[in-house]
């Protein structure tokens, strides 16, 4: 301590003597003057010499072990995408076909993995896909050889994954993280080979007044993965099941994005044949430029157009709209036989009664919970306003609302819920207008902000209206607080953007017993907020009951069935055995009165042969038990999942799909593993990934730092100099 | 008793130049232990550590800032006292620290080595009498391929510092900042402070900056140490308001263009050289005014 305050408090004085005696020599003052004393004194000089030159020569015959050299000295190893020799970009090209039969479309995705650099690689992809999706199949391909995956539960199947890998075996693994998201891996890809992997679904289309949409998702968005801690403070209980079931981190939300400036580099092509069984009176795609031929008028073929630019295409949903000649909508009864000539399965839609508008709207209490996050800057904000604009247009005299807008956190426009006055409709525009989107997207914290809000005084219904695009990765969480708080209202979602999280829109919407909309520019915002105005005030059908009049039916989906607020077909899946026979009652509780249709299953349609209505039936019952995984009896839904994904040979949450090649390829080193990044989605700006990364203060670049420093120099040099000339003067 | 040895020194030196001033003393003795002579020789014994120092600068496994230090250092190399005999001392020094490394060898890490073989240069490069050695052999050792080292034993423990101190100062602002580890978090937010955020890359270039002035405006030692603890200080009050600053950027409590990000921190950043710039100048050495 003495010496440092020595060293830092030593007076100017000492200094300037030091240096005035330096300036009296010519010459170095100390060192050399004392090698020319005497022979004696030059003694110690020549011994050291002497060392020193016996130092040298022993010195260099040692030499560094070359395999220790980059561990002990630490440095920061960068094994990134950039290095040379690795192709940090495998996926080449996606082609989409897809085959809508009547109401069912089969379809095929075939992805192009082809390794230009010099290394083995093991890719790694996370994609999106329909959340109506029943994934059935998986091919891969490496040169004239086909290998069929089989399908395995979870764990078996990354065991097997990883054992071929270690063996050299090309091998590819295809998982599902959400009934929407999957994630596809490929190992032991090597310098030159070209790898097809081609997955097949099926899914049911299913109307919407008279409207037929297919949508295909062709990117994952950033999802923001909140702050467990963010729940902790609340006091309502529901932190505590959540903190009952509390999940590990996952993997796959962490995932490679291309910056804005960088250009994707894999084609994406996509093609529909239709098949409508009736005449095709509408077809277009909403979202991207495509031609369309049609030699018949019930089959059309819609293909992306050819002159677009084909690495443009993957980052907005692909949606299909068409309608059938005068608003027509495919009903009634469609059965099949099992493969195995046991149980049947049966597919019912039935048309509910026309909307009728009633004489007299009761009041409501509408809560409306904006995401005003980072992913929210920009396009999807914009058309947010938009929306709520035309939202709280809507309300009527009577009605009270409230506004939470959230983020990182949570802001309230009231206090107490305010009448839809002219002055608190414009207030809550203002409010929402000053918004400049960023933060993270704290969505349970903020429902649960909604619901503790005070209800107004008497008995006005209440609504909760959730705006967001969906890009969180605890969907679960949010449907079992909407499901725990179902008492206090119904829920309606609405997705904003190109690519929204339709999981959590649908998921809170069938949680809520209400709707989801999906608002993917800002001229659909009207609609959609007329439609919403529609739903809330006249369903079409309410207290919906399915029954069975001497027929044998079994394991029936959705139970109970939701009330109907849209105009379109209910949709009930079930099993049937012995002889297709006796009938299917519907009924329930229109705007003209009680409301009762009847199907035959003698009349129903065969689909003997077809695999689609079991897949589809076996879909529609593992949603209803993975949608709300937190309500306990875990172990029992997981098994449940798991069997019905091998005895269907469905892709679930619990059951993969994994393919080896048996021939040994790559037995000398494990390949390279590479994250293949995705271009974020239409309309999302970086702040989108900022938000869920957490923000970094990091430092300036090198060369401005150094630039400054020179600057630096510079100035105090040339100050210098003018002083020493200003004294030499 | 430190205080005493450290003056007694002084005091020797002091009586020996004097000594020479007055001529009582020879001038410098041409000889064969010479630089001239011992720098080629010590350059083939450290051979291991150079052919390392051209590999790390060359991988990208480190910002090759180095170059500039060496160069640097190299343009304070007097041309003259190449033949002249090296001092006793210096030689000794120099013997002492090869010693070192043939002895252990195995045992030091790579960077280490080079530090010992830059020391050793440094004792047998001639000297300008009228200049400290110390900044000299400051440069050598900022040569190094040091920053990513810095970055992995001394990054950590300054973004806590930093992080801890910035929670506080965004406490008087209003702001209710929770400081977790590296992590800054407000409402909801998170603020990482994380590797390019340690100040390491500013504290690099201040320091190459201290010892460049301090060899332009010829520091003795003790005062070069002055300047060299302000450097450290400044650097680590300009991080910690670059960390304040950038917390309000980044949460978009301040809206701000894309470029402010960077543009702060170079800001704050002309502040910290030029407050290293003033001090040098402060500390600098004038001349007895002319009687």
């Amino acid at each position: 301590m003495k010496l440092l305050t020595f060293l830092w408090v030593g007076k100017p004085r000492r200094g300037i003597r030091y240096v005035q005696a330096q300036r009296t020599s010519h010459a170095d003052a100390s060192g050399c003057a004392e090698a020319t004393a005497d022979r004696s004194a030059r003694r110690p000089c020549l011994w050291s010499a002497l060392a020193l030159l016996a130092s040298c020569l022993a010195a260099p015959a040692q030499d560094d072990d070359p395999g220790r050299s980059a561990s002990e000295s630490p440095y920061f190893q960068v094994l990134s995408a950039t290095e040379p020799g690795v192709d940090a970009l495998p996926l080449k090209d996606t082609q989409v076909e897809v085959t809508i039969a009547g109401v069912i479309a089969d379809v095929s995705v075939i992805q192009t993995y082809t390794n230009e650099g010099t290394v083995p690689l093991e890719a790694k992809y996370v994609f999106p896909g329909s959340t109506r999706a029943a994934v059935h199949g998986l091919t891969m391909v490496i040169g004239d050889r086909v290998v069929r995956a089989k399908i395995q539960t979870k764990n078996e199947a990354r065991r097997t994954y990883e054992t071929a890998k270690a063996e050299g075996k090309t091998t590819t693994l295809l998982e599902q993280h959400r009934p929407n998201v999957f994630e596809m891996n490929l190992a032991n890809i090597l310098p030159g080979d070209v790898v097809r992997v081609e997955l097949r679904y099926t899914e049911l289309l299913v109307p919407e007044e008279g409207e037929y949409s297919f949508i295909y998702p062709t990117v994952v968005g950033p999802r923001y993965v909140g702050d467990p801690r963010a729940l902790s403070d609340d006091s309502a209980g529901a932190s505590a099941a959540f903190a009952d079931h509390a999940r590990p981190a996952e993997q796959w939300t962490a995932t490679a994005h291309l910056r804005p400036e960088d250009r994707p580099t894999a084609t994406f092509g996509f093609r529909l044949d239709l098949a409508a069984g009736v005449p095709i009176g509408q077809l277009g795609c909403t979202t991207h430029p495509v031609t369309l031929t049609n030699d018949r008028p019930d089959r059309a073929t819609l293909t992306l157009d050819p002159s677009a630019d084909p690495t443009s295409h993957a980052n907005r949903d692909v949606i299909v709209r068409y309608r059938l000649t005068g608003d027509a909508v495919h009903t009634g009864l469609i059965t099949s036989r099992g493969v195995d000539g046991g149980e049947g399965y049966f597919l019912a839609m039935i048309q509910p009664p026309s909307r009728v508008e009633p004489a007299a709207i009761p009041p409501r209490d509408y809560v409306f919970v904006v995401d005003v996050s980072g992913s929210m800057n920009g396009f999807p904000l914009a058309t947010t306003k938009r929306l709520m604009r035309d939202l709280v247009a809507t309300l009527r005299a009577g009605d009270t609302f409230n506004v939470v807008l959230f983020a990182g956190s949570a802001a309230t426009l009231s206090a107490e819920p305010v009448p839809a006055t002219p002055a608190n409709l414009a207030r809550a525009i203002i409010l929402l207008d000053r918004q400049q989107a960023g933060g993270g997207t704290n969505l349970l914290p903020a429902l649960q902000t909604g619901l503790a809000l005070p209800r107004p005084d008497g008995p006005l219904a209440r609504t909760f209206i959730i705006v967001t695009d969906g890009f969180v990765a605890i969907e679960a969480e949010a449907f079992h607080l909407v499901r725990q708080h179902l008492d206090q209202g119904n829920f309606f979602a609405f997705g904003i953007g190109a690519s929204v999280n339709r999981h959590l829109i649908e998921g809170l919407a069938r949680a809520g017993q209400g709707e989801p909309f999906i608002v993917t520019n800002a001229e659909e915002a009207i609609a959609s907020a007329a439609r919403f105005r529609t739903y809330i005030e006249s369903p079409v059908l309410t207290g919906v009951r399915i029954g069975f009049m001497d027929a044998a039916a079994m394991d029936v989906t959705p139970s109970p069935v939701p009330d109907v607020f849209a105009q379109r077909p209910v949709v009930v899946f079930g099993k049937w055995s012995g002889e297709p026979t006796g009938r299917l009652r519907l009924c329930g509780a229109g705007g003209a009165g009680r409301f009762e249709s009847v199907l035959e299953f003698s009349n129903a349609t065969s689909l003997d042969g077809s695999r689609a209505l079991e897949l589809l039936w076996a879909r529609a019952q593992i949603r209803a038990l993975e949608d709300d995984e937190l309500e306990g009896r875990d172990s029992e839904r997981a098994t449940a999942i798991t069997q019905l994904g091998l005895r269907h040979g469905l892709l679930t949450r619990h059951t993969s799909f994994v393919a080896v090649d048996e021939i040994v390829r790559n037995p000398a080193a494990p390949p390279l593993p590479v994250t293949q990044p995705v271009p974020l989605p239409q309309g999302v700006t970086p702040s989108a990934v900022g938000g869920q990364v957490v923000a970094t203060t990091p430092e300036p670049a090198a060369v401005s730092v150094v630039a400054i420093a020179a600057l630096a120099l510079a100035w105090s040099w040339r100050r210098s100099r003018r002083e020493t000339g200003r004294r030499a003067a | 008793m430190i205080d005493f040895r450290v003056g007694r020194v002084l005091r020797t030196r002091r009586v020996r130049r004097d000594a020479f001033a007055a001529g009582s003393e020879s001038p410098p003795y041409l000889g064969p232990i010479c630089p001239l002579a011992l720098v080629p020789i010590l350059l083939l014994a450290f051979w291991p550590v150079w052919r390392w120092y051209g590999a790390r600068m060359t991988d990208g496994s480190d910002e090759p800032l180095g170059l500039i230090a060496l160069l640097t250092a190299a343009a304070f190399v007097p041309r003259r006292g190449w033949l002249e005999v090296i001092r006793p001392r210096a030689l000794a020094v120099a013997t002492g620290v090869l010693a070192l490394y043939v002895a252990a060898f195995d045992h030091l890490p790579l960077l280490v080595r080079g530090a010992v073989a830059v020391a050793a240069l440094g004792a047998v490069l001639p000297r300008d009498s009228a200049r400290s050695p110390l900044p000299l052999l400051a440069l050598l050792l900022l040569s190094l391929p040091l920053i990513a080292t810095l970055q992995f034993y001394l990054g950590f423990p300054l973004r806590v510092a930093t992080t801890w101190c910035a929670a506080h100062v965004l406490g008087l602002t209003g702001c209710v900042v929770e400081a977790h580890g590296t992590v800054l978090r407000w409402a909801g937010e998170e603020i990482l402070v994380d590797a390019p955020c340690s100040g390491i890359r500013m504290l690099w270039t201040a320091s190459y900056l201290s010892a460049t002035l301090a060899a332009v405006h010829r520091l003795p030692t003790a005062r070069f140490s002055r300047l060299a603890q302000t450097t450290a200080a400044v650097v680590f009050l300009a991080n910690l308001a670059r960390t304040v600053v950038l917390f309000f950027l980044e949460t978009g409590l301040w809206p701000n263009p894309p470029w402010a990000h960077e543009a702060a921190g170079l800001a704050l950043f002309i502040v910290a050289a030029g407050a290293c710039a003033a001090t040098a100048r402060w500390l600098r050495v004038r001349p007895a005014p002319v009687a």
